[in-house]
């Protein structure tokens, strides 16, 4: 608690100055500067739909948050057998929240440097999904810069780097139970909470094309190499890459809604026992896209994820009410 | 011939005429306040807790246009944590302390706002590891464990800070934050003797002042 907060003071002061900075940057009388660091990315008069799933690759000053809540509408385990009795009891859920906030300040209208902080809580309903599920806490602090590589007049495309410090606290208490039994008692080396914190660097591309003032494509494709969180495997690779394709009715002289729809694929979980299979998602956006100071909208999304004591990936439904604010 | 080119090209850029009235070349001093801690797998039963260190050196700075500049900061720095045991209390009881000393060498890009009064850095500090040892706290006896911890130290740095214009010099008040990208720990002699594992590394915030002179 001590750290968080302590990061979230952090936050404060590094924030507070460079949001001054920015409009001290502004030469005197020119709203050229101010425009292109502002507002919704826009090509070719098509206002980009943001979405939490997916980052554009416009340079700008902005502040976003998100507030989410996940299920499997149907988790299908294998059954939990401790000591050769199997475990009886509903199968149940998994649920999770998510918290993220992330500053992005454009210190040049072509560099932009950025920190995220995020945090992810997952826990289950029943009996039998505690157990063999346990309950873990992800947290993850990224800093980074982008760049943007080249612009015209409806293609922009700009390069991240960045590192991603992580922690993973999994409470797994099916290993703890069979600790206990194995070993007759609790034993020094049988842990009930293990903490496995992981570093990755790395970066990516990402960008947007403008087919009409409605359609526009976002594209990213990310590599970081660093800890895996299954001390395992060592150091790994990971990917992710994914697209979209967004409709902004108000760029097209309609209602000020937009929509977004995409999917993305990535490498496996870094979860001890989640196995090698990939994750993939589907999601969507529908927002409000009437301001150029303020994005709000609603990020759904369904993904395939590998979890342990699972023979086959499960299905996560999630709902993510993002606020991005154009400083 | 190409390195000859790359050579000229460099020398070309170093040697060019300023643009404008100001010198494209400080020099001077800094230093600086470090809270910092490791981050990475912890001891059993044990979490990392931070330390205060110090650091002193020279700074020189290049203006590749009006407002972007390279800074090269080579100084001394000491980086180091605490190991605080779960002993039943409400709070962790330090137990050891871990000291690391660098020659460390921070390669930035320093962006300036407008009036030049507020910048942001950007950049990698290479570190060269002088000295290491280990503190049992209780006990006062030290050891040296230089040989468990990896000679070379990367970090990413970014950092914020403002300049205060002393004519013809300047004092810079910069906040920075740094995180080691290599593991310190070179082998497995320092979880044998002190449990602690080889995946840590450095991480933490620094406070630094400086004052430049152009040349």
């Amino acid at each position: 608690m001590t750290r968080m907060l302590a990061w979230i003071v952090a936050g404060i002061a590094f924030i507070l100055p460079l949001r001054e900075s920015a409009r001290s940057q502004e030469p005197a009388g020119s709203d050229t500067v101010r425009t292109a660091l502002q507002g919704a990315g826009t090509l070719a008069a098509h206002a980009f739909v943001p979405t939490t799933f997916i980052r554009d690759p416009f340079v700008r000053t902005s502040l976003r948050s998100g507030l989410g809540f996940g299920m499997t509408p149907a988790l299908t385990t294998s059954p939990v057998v401790i000591d050769g009795e199997s475990v009886e009891g509903l199968e149940g859920n998994l649920l999770f929240a998510l918290m993220a906030f992330e500053y992005q300040h454009a210190i040049r209208e072509w560099l932009a440097v950025r920190a995220g902080l995020k945090v992810m809580g997952r826990l289950a309903n029943e009996t039998r999904p505690l157990l063999a599920q346990g309950v873990t806490l992800y947290g993850e602090f990224q800093l980074g810069w982008l760049f943007r590589v080249m612009q015209s007049e409806r293609t922009i495309v700009s390069a991240s780097l960045e590192i991603r410090n992580s922690s993973l606290t999994d409470v797994y208490l099916q290993r703890f139970i069979e600790g206990i039994i194995d070993s007759g008692g609790i034993s020094r080396g049988n842990h009930l909470v293990e903490v496995t914190p992981a570093l990755l660097g790395g970066g990516g591309l990402r960008m947007a094309y403008a087919f009409s003032d409605l359609v526009g494509l976002t594209a990213n494709a990310n590599l970081f190499y660093g800890e895996s969180g299954d001390r395992a495997k060592g150091d790994t690779w990971t990917y992710m890459v994914m697209a979209a394709l967004d409709f902004n009715l108000f760029s097209h002289g309609g209602p000020p809604l937009g929509f977004v729809v995409g999917a993305s694929t990535g490498s496996p979980v870094d979860v001890p026992g989640t196995g090698d299979a990939t994750t993939q998602a589907i999601f969507g956006r529908i927002g409000y896209t009437g301001s150029r100071e303020f994005a709000l909208g609603l990020d759904l999304a369904y993904d395939l994820v590998p979890v342990r004591n699972a023979e086959s990936k499960q299905g996560f439904v999630s709902a993510i009410i993002d606020i991005l604010l154009y400083l | 011939m190409r390195q000859l080119i790359g050579l000229s090209a460099l020398l070309l850029v170093l040697c060019a005429p300023p643009s404008h009235a100001q010198s494209r070349f400080l020099f001077g001093a800094t230093g600086s306040l470090s809270s910092t801690s490791v981050s990475g797998d912890a001891p059993e039963d044990a979490s990392y807790t931070s330390r205060i260190g110090f650091g002193f050196g020279a700074v020189a700075e290049y203006s590749l246009t009006s407002d972007i500049r390279i800074s090269m900061q080579p100084s001394y720095a000491r980086r180091g944590t605490g190991v605080g045991y779960d002993i039943g209390e409400e709070e962790l009881r330090d137990s050891l302390s871990l000291s690391l000393d660098y020659i460390s060498i921070p390669v930035m890009a320093r962006f300036l706002s407008a009036g030049g009064s507020w910048f942001v850095n950007g950049g990698f500090d290479f570190g060269i590891l002088l000295d290491a040892s280990l503190e049992d706290v209780n006990t006062g006896s030290s050891a040296d464990v230089k040989e468990s911890v990896n000679p070379f130290d990367v970090m990413m740095i970014v950092g914020v800070g403002t300049s205060i214009d002393l004519n013809p010099a300047s004092l810079t008040i910069e906040l920075r934050y740094g995180q080691s990208l290599a593991n310190a720990g070179a082998n497995d002699q320092l979880t044998a003797a002190a449990g602690i594992p080889v995946r840590f590394r450095s991480s933490g915030f620094q406070l630094l002042a400086a004052i430049l002179f152009p040349l």
